[in-house]
């Protein structure tokens, strides 16, 4: 059971935890606390399906916010999504306009098209949307042609939340406090 | 790129309507918004007693019409096909249109079908 109470699990995606189970969000500078009240599902579709337009040879699109994409405050949701570029397009994903995901200490990592084959589950770009953190989008166009579209698609499931209001600095306080809690990172370190 | 689903498009009389004139673009396949595809196979029959040339692009007028592939000599009287093998993996963004070098005499005297992956 503890090995499978993480998310971005390989394979094809699942609920990172069920209803009544606890998930502990990092969303910034701490893990915060919440109970899964509800779930569905996300399917991949053209609702979830983001274009960023036309973005000339080897540059990168305006910051774009997915608007769309935003969960619920009141009362708390999560969102979990695997997305992919569906143009020959490198995607650099964000939390807010700043926060790059997907990070070594000298570089931002990007979801390519060639991504899925190494990755065809795509569980290596899972990432969640904790209540209004809007994720943010730049799209990189990495050939000598102006393209005149780019899309990314998203897919995977929606979380009604009960904030249980508590929050701590470490793993190790949160599972002496909360165990068993799955661990989820909303935001960049 | 992702790998979509083929279709068909209608088969379509370049001349429709029986309107005989200048040539026009005619819509050989409506993408609809946020898809784009790839072609995969083009069926022309030209019944018209001279060949004609087709290009396939986007533009729905003359004025604004752009051929995204190469142009194809469609034979008189005869079946033309060309499959993927034969095509450009171009990757079509709008709405697709067929401008023959001359209008058909007849609605039907050449008639197009293409076969399509939708991406996206």
């Amino acid at each position: 059971m503890a090995a499978d109470m993480y998310y971005a699990k390989p394979g094809p995606i699942t609920p990172i935890a069920l209803a009544g189970q606890r998930i502990a969000v990092w969303a910034g500078a701490q893990w915060e606390a919440f109970r899964i009240k509800y779930l569905e599902p996300l399917p991949r579709g053209s609702p979830l399906v983001f274009d960023l337009g036309p973005i000339i040879a080897l540059q990168d699109s305006n910051p774009t916010q997915l608007a769309n994409l935003v969960m619920s405050t009141d009362p708390p949701e999560l969102a979990q999504f695997r997305f992919y570029p569906i143009d020959d397009v490198e995607v650099n994903l964000r939390r807010g306009q700043s926060d790059q995901r997907f990070k070594t200490m000298n570089l931002v990592a990007r979801s390519d098209v060639f991504t899925r084959r190494v990755d065809p589950c795509l569980h290596t770009t899972e990432f969640v949307v904790l209540k209004n953190d809007a994720p943010w989008l730049v799209h990189h166009n990495p050939t000598a042609y102006n393209i005149t579209i780019s899309r990314t698609a998203f897919f995977g499931f929606r979380f009604i939340l009960d904030d249980l209001k508590i929050a701590h600095p470490t793993v190790t306080e949160m599972e002496r406090a909360l165990s068993p809690i799955t661990f989820v990172a909303a935001g960049g370190l | 790129m992702e790998r979509g689903f083929r279709v068909a498009s209608p088969r379509v009389g370049i001349a429709v309507g029986g309107v005989i004139g200048a040539a026009i673009p005619t819509l050989l396949y409506a993408l609809g918004t946020g898809r784009t595809a790839h072609l995969k196979k083009i069926t022309v029959y030209n019944g018209q007693i001279a060949d004609i040339i087709l290009q396939i692009g986007a533009g729905a007028t003359a004025a604004t019409f752009a051929p995204s592939i190469p142009a194809r000599r469609c034979i008189t009287v005869l079946d033309n096909n060309w499959d993927e093998d034969e095509l450009p993996n171009h990757k079509f963004v709008a709405d697709i249109y067929g401008l023959p070098s001359a209008a058909a005499a007849f609605p039907n005297d050449v008639q197009v079908q293409l076969e399509l992956e939708i991406d996206g």
